[in-house]
């Protein structure tokens, strides 16, 4: 599976989301794809002003929303932002933020694709 | 029917959990604040809350502890549900009061299993309790009383009669569950002393008079019965 998602993750979402209404994983990326840009725009802004409350606080949103829906890679992106956040160094920062943009992008393609195949 | 207050500021994850506890068992309040989470268990009794740890407006850490201060929600199963994973969050969780503690991203229906045992344990508990609350009621079974709890915690003494009071404890013992005249008739009179059907009926209505407010926790099922519930 391309954009760094984690198939097992999906595959037990979609399963458990086809024995309860049929439509939560659908929904759940739905909801994915139209919060997603704001908190985004946020870690640019973090990265750029140098706001480690902000950068903690916006990519352990993310962390755990894109982690929910299996985009493991970009989870673990976050993850290492929220960790620049707590030592306060930011180095690396703004290449791992622009690496989020682009996961983000792969992992809505993947996840829209995900939503509309079969358990 | 239980009522669950869910403290979580993300919509994906209020979506999923309003999902899975949706249906008849479960009455769900959803906030995204502490503030806003606060305000709640000011007002209402919840039998269990589900507190995500980072919030727009501070931390669950503070409704927990806030929580633990307060008689009326000390008791109050909490479930921390987050996607903190390191060892010192959930051993500062834990020495908060918190039952259980949930990392992110989780499996829904095991959540639901978590919490329905959790509750299940809980009713048990209550019940073998001498002082125990269901909803806006105290019920002292040492002293055989029953007292409303109003809005700022004040007791009001709702000065049942023996057989008020056995048929109120008999029906919240059977919390949703159906009770039929004659159960009740053998239950709070036992089955030798001759007593009327129509016994129970006066019992019920004067038992509604002084819950006054809480008089729909009792259910009339027309020609079966009555029922306890809280709402």
């Amino acid at each position: 599976m391309r954009a760094g998602l984690d198939a097992s993750q999906i595959k037990n979402l979609k399963k458990m989301s086809s024995e309860m209404d049929g439509n939560l994983f659908a929904d759940l990326v739905s909801l994915f794809k139209t919060n997603s840009p704001g908190h985004l725009n946020k870690i640019e802004t973090a990265i750029r002003s140098k706001n480690a409350e902000l950068l903690g606080k916006e990519a352990h949103y993310l962390k755990s929303s894109s982690a929910n829906l299996g985009a493991a890679e970009m989870s673990d992106v976050c993850r290492k932002l929220e960790m620049i956040a707590e030592s306060g160094s930011f180095d690396d920062a703004a290449e791992l933020g622009q690496k989020l943009q682009v996961l983000f992008t792969e992992a809505c393609q993947e996840l829209e694709k995900e939503a509309t195949s079969a358990v | 029917m239980y009522s669950l207050l869910i403290v979580e500021d993300a919509p994906d994850f209020q979506m999923m959990i309003q999902r899975v506890l949706s249906g008849p068992n479960f009455r769900l309040r959803c906030v995204g604040t502490a503030e806003a989470a606060i305000e709640e268990l000011d007002r209402e009794t919840f039998d269990l809350v589900l507190l995500d740890i980072v919030l727009p407006d501070g931390d669950g850490y503070r409704v927990c502890t806030r929580m633990q201060s307060e008689e009326r929600n000390r008791n109050t199963p909490v479930f921390f549900l987050t996607g903190k994973t390191n060892v010192d969050e959930k051993i500062k969780a834990f020495s908060l009061g918190a039952d259980d503690y949930i990392v992110k991203p989780f499996d829904p229906l095991e959540l639901k299993a978590r919490i329905e045992a959790k509750l299940a344990k809980k009713k048990i508990k209550d019940s073998n309790e001498d002082i125990f609350r269901k909803g806006k009621l105290k019920i002292d079974l040492g002293f055989q009383k029953a007292f409303q709890i109003a809005e700022d915690g004040k007791e009001n003494d709702l000065r049942l009669t023996p057989a008020e009071f056995k048929l109120l404890h008999y029906l919240i013992r059977n919390e949703g569950k159906l009770c039929s005249r004659s159960q009740l008739l053998s239950a709070i009179w036992g089955q030798e002393v001759h007593v009327l059907d129509h016994n129970v009926y006066t019992h019920i209505c004067a038992l509604r008079r002084k819950l006054a407010d809480l008089a729909e926790y009792i259910e009339s099922v027309p020609r079966l019965g009555y029922r306890f519930v809280v709402r």
